[in-house]
């Protein structure tokens, strides 16, 4: 008697959820009927929030999956990550892990953050006139009492300081928090400097603005303020064209204008400063004491049938972008690192 | 991940090995692995607040350096004699023997790599000489 005419069925169904590295290829042809998570019509799809992806007939339950089958994915980042979830707590991702959770998968350049010590480390708290330091950072002549080094809600690490200044000097005066004149990085005239942070002014009797200014190679302050804005709440940020003759170096500086005979009486948290030179922000880099430090891009590639397709790539505040006409070749599709946003819900493939 | 570093004359004889992209990526992706140009800082500018000047500026290690990072050993970067230092930051962050490849002097005093791949420190102390690394190879099976 025959037991089984029909085509053995596969062991286990091409949906279901599985835990171990083997691959797991569909065993249907494409021309069988998508996953109903696949959009019809799509040559490949990648979902960033589910963590699941199609490609060249294959389902993948994970992003990571697809990344350990070389011949349909590869995933690299030579260097931790943060991301942002919804929960507002930022999680970290070790190298060659894919940035993904519930604003989809985050995809970046490679950014270096030019702010040495952005995660607070080796400082001593106390008044920085006697004894209080924070590494690669300073508050200029006016000094400042550094309270306390803590959490914050987000998960980054704050420095929280006490900022009380007379002006006795007869004209107004810019006390500034920055990075230290011999920590600056290097810069020149034309680049596109951004700097973020975020920055709780507890208590402050006058405005403070998160600046870009410009120094020579000696250190010595030029001109040239851009005054940067509140884009979220806590989180400031500035961007600022070099502009100055003999620009040699960038300054991250924070803090008020106090008009003469007036006292400054303030207290400020500051978490994971950041100066970099891209177009668009990227997400906070933590760089060591006395280090800056690069995130590597998060390169997602996939190799797709050879041919030309329309790419329509869905973001995390729902708008979309459509790549048409993308070629790819055998040597496979990586995704862009200049995408309208960083944070990518879905990326569908369809034959053009 | 294993981080190589080697040392070029100059930008022009590092061209030549890995291409940089052209907008100017602090890091890019290629065959062999993630390259990272980075500096040597044998001493740190020092900064005069009184005089709002630098009155020492920084000194850097001549020639050009990059760090390729890897998944494994490249035994094609280990066959370049530009291919100073090979290390294991996995091992190193676990504070473990984590040099497999030194080939630098036991006098030489170590300069400061910079930048880092972010999420790891070099891993040598300041001040520290070849012979730190030579103590700290791995040994062979």
């Amino acid at each position: 008697m025959t037991l089984n005419a029909s085509p053995r069925l596969p062991l286990r169904l091409p949906f279901a959820k599985r835990s171990g590295r083997v691959p797991f290829p569909n065993p249907f042809t494409p021309s069988m009927p998508l996953p109903v998570w696949v959009p019809a019509g799509a040559a490949f799809f990648l979902d960033g929030v589910n963590d699941r992806a199609w490609v060249r007939g294959a389902s993948f339950m994970s992003l990571a999956d697809l990344a350990l089958n070389a011949a349909y994915g590869t995933f690299s980042r030579a260097s931790t990550g943060l991301y942002l979830p919804t929960s507002g707590v930022y999680q970290s991702f070790t190298s060659g892990q894919i940035r993904r959770g519930d604003k989809g998968m985050l995809i970046e350049p490679a950014t270096l953050n030019g702010f040495k010590n952005s995660g607070m480390s080796g400082y001593t708290l106390g008044y920085t006139g006697s004894g209080g330091s924070m590494p690669n950072m300073g508050f200029g002549s006016t000094g400042a009492t550094i309270n306390s080094v803590d959490v914050l809600a987000n998960g980054l690490t704050a420095i929280d300081f006490s900022w009380n200044y007379t002006n006795s000097t007869g004209t107004v005066q810019y006390p500034r928090f920055s990075n230290q004149v011999a920590d600056m990085p290097a810069a020149a005239i034309g680049q596109l400097w951004r700097a973020s942070a975020y920055i709780e002014v507890i208590s402050s009797n006058f405005g403070m603005s998160l600046l870009i200014q410009e120094r020579d190679a000696g250190g010595t302050y030029l001109s040239g303020v851009s005054a940067g804005s509140i884009v979220a709440p806590g989180f400031y940020e500035a961007s600022r064209t070099l502009q100055t003759a003999g620009v040699a170096k960038t300054e991250w500086a924070f803090g008020p204008a106090v008009p003469a005979g007036q006292t400054l009486v303030s207290r400020v948290r500051i978490a994971a400063p950041q100066l970099e030179q891209n177009s668009k922000r990227t997400t906070p880099i933590i760089t060591p004491q006395n280090s800056t430090a690069t995130r590597a891009a998060d390169a997602l590639k996939i190799l797709p049938d050879a041919g030309t397709y329309n790419i329509t790539v869905t973001f995390d505040d729902n708008s979309t972008q459509v790549l048409s006409g993308q070629v790819i070749t055998g040597a496979g599709w990586t995704v862009p690192t200049n995408l309208n946003r960083a944070y990518v819900k879905t990326i569908a493939g369809y034959a053009a | 991940m294993i981080d190589h570093l080697l040392h070029f004359e100059d930008k022009a004889a590092c061209d030549a090995v890995f291409q940089p992209p052209a907008d100017g990526s602090p890091a890019w992706l290629e065959e062999r692995g993630t390259v990272m140009p980075v500096r040597l800082v044998v001493a740190d500018a020092v900064y005069d607040p009184e005089l709002d000047a630098i009155t020492m500026p920084e000194a850097i290690a001549t020639g050009y350096w990059v760090a390729c990072r890897c998944e494994i050993k490249s035994e094609v970067l280990v066959a370049m004699p530009e291919c100073l230092t090979v290390t294991d930051t996995a091992r190193a962050k676990a504070g473990v023997p984590y040099v497999l490849l030194s080939r630098i002097a036991s006098d030489t005093v170590l300069a400061r790599v910079e930048p880092v791949f972010a999420g790891d420190d070099y891993p040598w102390p300041p001040g520290a000489t070849g012979a730190f690394l030579q103590e700290n190879l791995i040994a062979s099976p």
